[in-house]
């Protein structure tokens, strides 16, 4: 499997669990081409470390592979990864005490970046230092508006989806994301601000 | 803005445009008046750009191949413990085999004992007889034992003779006369109760005795 060259696929998450179902397990295959990137990231926004990044993608894979066939379309397939993601990143965090703040060097290891930014390399690294920055802050930022905040503005997904996937009120995720932002924000203006 | 509004929450709702239009209109216009407000609006958009900016990470390469792995892994352990189960159900419908036969050997076994044992111990029913109360003279006939006067007697042929008693001992059993026996029924008083039976053999203050008692005439004829 792999998810850096995997060709865009449209099929229906219906169809794919349909097929998994029956032991197909090219169907797998492609839910896994479509989205490792996006659950790979998920989890290193929240735990903040590649290697646990890399741990809790492989625990959500085992899971979706497990309940795939189970998925019913009642939303779409991506909004019940983010979701199952999000479970687990919960469920194994919070044994392990969620990051809060872990030191900055630590955050941004290990993957490898996908954007190529064309600039020079001065303005490489200092725009790579203000990521860091802004990696670490998100880090001090409150688990359940840092998952509000990852989604929003890491993510893009819009306030309903976002709605679906964390199942709360639009008001809350309106209320989340703020709150999520406004703990980034301060925590970024007393480390000297991202940029 | 009212003291129940959170204007962080306005300003982070009006940045994604979710305010509806005439609440935008009013959030511009308290923006547009009060400096903090804008400085707070500022940040809050510079953290969700700096944010939008965050490089994505690719996944690592050997990260398919350890997926498949662990799901191949977590695929053979269900499978053991699939097995083991199915092991652990098939000792368990062995032992409840066993069981079902144990139950039956044992319930084969207490109703032999006992059908053997009334056979060898030749318990026939037993008549119970209150001492106060003769027995009617058709119980007395189609009884082999009774229970009279706290003792256990048998029918012998004519006569009744204490459980216990051999046979052989009946012939030296010191027969008690007529003159002896009010005697004795005097300073044993329960074996008056034996008088329906006519002879009875029995032991007494360590010796075997033989009573026999006058027949009386039938009642209501």
């Amino acid at each position: 499997m792999n998810a850096a060259t995997a060709p865009e696929s449209t099929t229906p998450g219906r169809d794919l669990a349909a097929r998994h179902a029956y032991g197909d397990e090219s169907a797998f295959e492609e839910v896994y081409q479509r989205f490792a990137g996006l659950v790979y990231n998920l989890c290193f926004r929240m735990a903040g470390r590649a290697e646990e990044a890399e741990d809790l993608t492989q625990e959500v894979f085992l899971r979706i592979h497990r309940h795939l066939a189970r998925f019913d379309g009642r939303s779409s397939l991506k909004t019940w990864i983010y979701r199952v993601t999000l479970n687990h990143c919960r469920s194994k965090l919070s044994r392990k005490r969620y990051p809060t703040a872990p030191l900055a060097e630590e955050v941004e290891e290990g993957g490898v970046l996908l954007e190529a930014t064309g600039r020079g390399p001065e303005e490489r690294s200092l725009a790579h230092d203000a990521a860091r920055r802004v990696a670490a802050g998100l880090l001090k930022v409150k688990p359940k508006y840092r998952e509000a905040v990852v989604l929003r503005d890491i993510e893009g997904l819009a306030y309903d989806e976002i709605a679906d996937v964390l199942g709360v009120r639009i008001g809350t995720v309106r209320s989340r994301i703020a709150r999520g932002r406004d703990q980034l924000r301060l925590a970024l203006t007393s480390r000297g601000g991202p940029s | 803005m009212s003291r129940a509004e959170n204007p962080v929450e306005l300003l982070s709702a009006y940045l994604d445009d979710q305010l509806p239009s005439d609440e935008a209109t009013r959030v511009e216009a308290l923006i547009e008046s009060d400096p903090e407000l804008r400085e707070q609006l500022a940040g809050l958009r510079a953290v969700s750009t700096d944010l939008g900016h965050l490089e994505r990470l690719a996944p690592p390469p050997t990260l398919g191949q350890d997926v498949a792995r662990r799901i191949k892994l977590a695929g053979e352990q269900r499978s053991l413990l699939d097995r083991i189960e199915d092991g652990l159900s098939g000792v368990q419908q062995q032992s409840n085999i066993f069981l079902m036969f144990a139950v039956i050997f044992a319930l084969a076994s207490i109703m032999y004992f006992f059908f053997h044992g009334l056979e060898r111990n030749q318990l026939t029913p037993i008549t119970f007889v209150d001492p106060a109360e003769a027995p009617h003279a058709t119980d007395l006939e189609s009884a082999t034992t009774l229970f009279v006067a706290e003792r256990l007697f048998r029918r012998h042929g004519d006569l009744w003779a204490e459980e216990g008693l051999a046979p052989e001992a009946f012939a030296d059993a010191r027969p008690i006369d007529a003159a002896q026996l009010e005697a004795t029924l005097a300073q044993h008083p329960e074996l008056r109760g034996t008088a329906q039976l006519g002879t009875v053999i029995l032991r007494l203050d360590g010796e075997v005795i033989k009573l026999t008692f006058p027949s009386t005439p039938e009642t209501g004829q």
